[in-house]
């Protein structure tokens, strides 16, 4: 029902998670190989690649093999800020509109007039 | 989504709803009608909530966040046809830097069904400096309270 790109559900997904967002939150604070990220969460290390797979796949973070570890950080470069703060403005607008539709519907259902 | 230039960017989004342009209308331009759907999810809490809803009105709409970040939305209506179209500015601030200018319209149009097409076009300048000086902390602190601001939307998104 959302008009929303594919990046941009990608990126709703992504986020969607508590667990994927305190690994988000971590990682702004620093890079951290996915064992750290997976530290402090109740989620399996199995589970924190799960996550760290999709984080990836949205483009939030990047990650590099060092030798047996898998080090994440924060995307940079590859989400342009602009594009991501319009998509983030995008998304605010598509909310408040669909927040318009269920309110009209509440208040003036479908058809109530002729 | 249109990028205009390294900090300019347009967005226009085209909506139909099935209920005549005067009641989608009311709910812009009834304050108490228009919080029943202009709302933020339940993580913040609103501080500042007012609308003068004329040509040359403002609205002001400020809002705490669980994070520590406090939003400023700061608009002035510059055209107001009733029922049929506003023209209006605003900037946007966090935690009291200006992050962003914007010009927006938003006109209804009647459908051959009776109903209403919403067309809003905002042109968007970004002013974030903190974010966008190509410093560390900065863009870590940038990059935080914007995920901040979408999870906590999407914290907020009716399932």
């Amino acid at each position: 029902m959302l008009d929303h790109s594919d990046s941009l559900s990608a990126l709703f997904t992504a986020l969607a998670d508590p667990n994927r967002r305190a690994m988000v939150e971590a990682l702004s604070l620093g890079d951290a190989p996915v064992g750290a990220l997976a530290g402090p969460l109740p989620i399996t290390l199995a589970a924190a690649l799960q996550h760290v797979q999709v984080l990836e796949g949205a483009g939030v973070i990047e990650t590099e093999k060092q030798g047996r570890t898998r080090i994440c950080r924060l995307a940079r470069g590859g989400l342009k800020p602009l594009a991501r703060w319009i998509e983030e403005r995008e998304a605010f607008w598509h909310a408040q509109f669909d927040q318009l539709g269920e309110y009209l519907n509440r208040t003036s259902p479908k058809g109530d007039d002729a | 989504m249109t990028i205009l230039s390294d900090d300019c960017a347009a967005l226009k989004i085209t909506r139909r709803y099935p209920q005549p342009p005067a009641a989608v209308w009311e709910a812009f331009a009834d304050h108490e009608k228009k919080k029943l759907w202009f709302k933020i999810p339940t993580e913040g809490t609103e501080v500042v909530r007012t609308m003068d809803f004329r040509p040359g009105g403002e609205e002001h709409w400020v809002v705490d966040w669980k994070s520590g970040l406090r939003t400023e939305y700061h608009a002035r209506y510059s055209a107001i046809e009733p029922e049929r179209r506003m023209t209006y500015t605003y900037d946007l601030m966090h935690s009291g830097g200006l992050f962003s200018v914007s010009l927006a319209d938003i006109t209804l149009t009647p459908t051959a069904d009776g109903g209403t097409e919403v067309v809003m076009m905002e042109a968007l300048a970004y002013h974030a400096e903190g974010d966008r000086a190509n410093m560390h902390e900065n863009r870590i602190h940038g990059t935080s309270s914007h995920f901040d601001n979408l999870a906590e939307m999407l914290a907020g998104v009716p399932a």
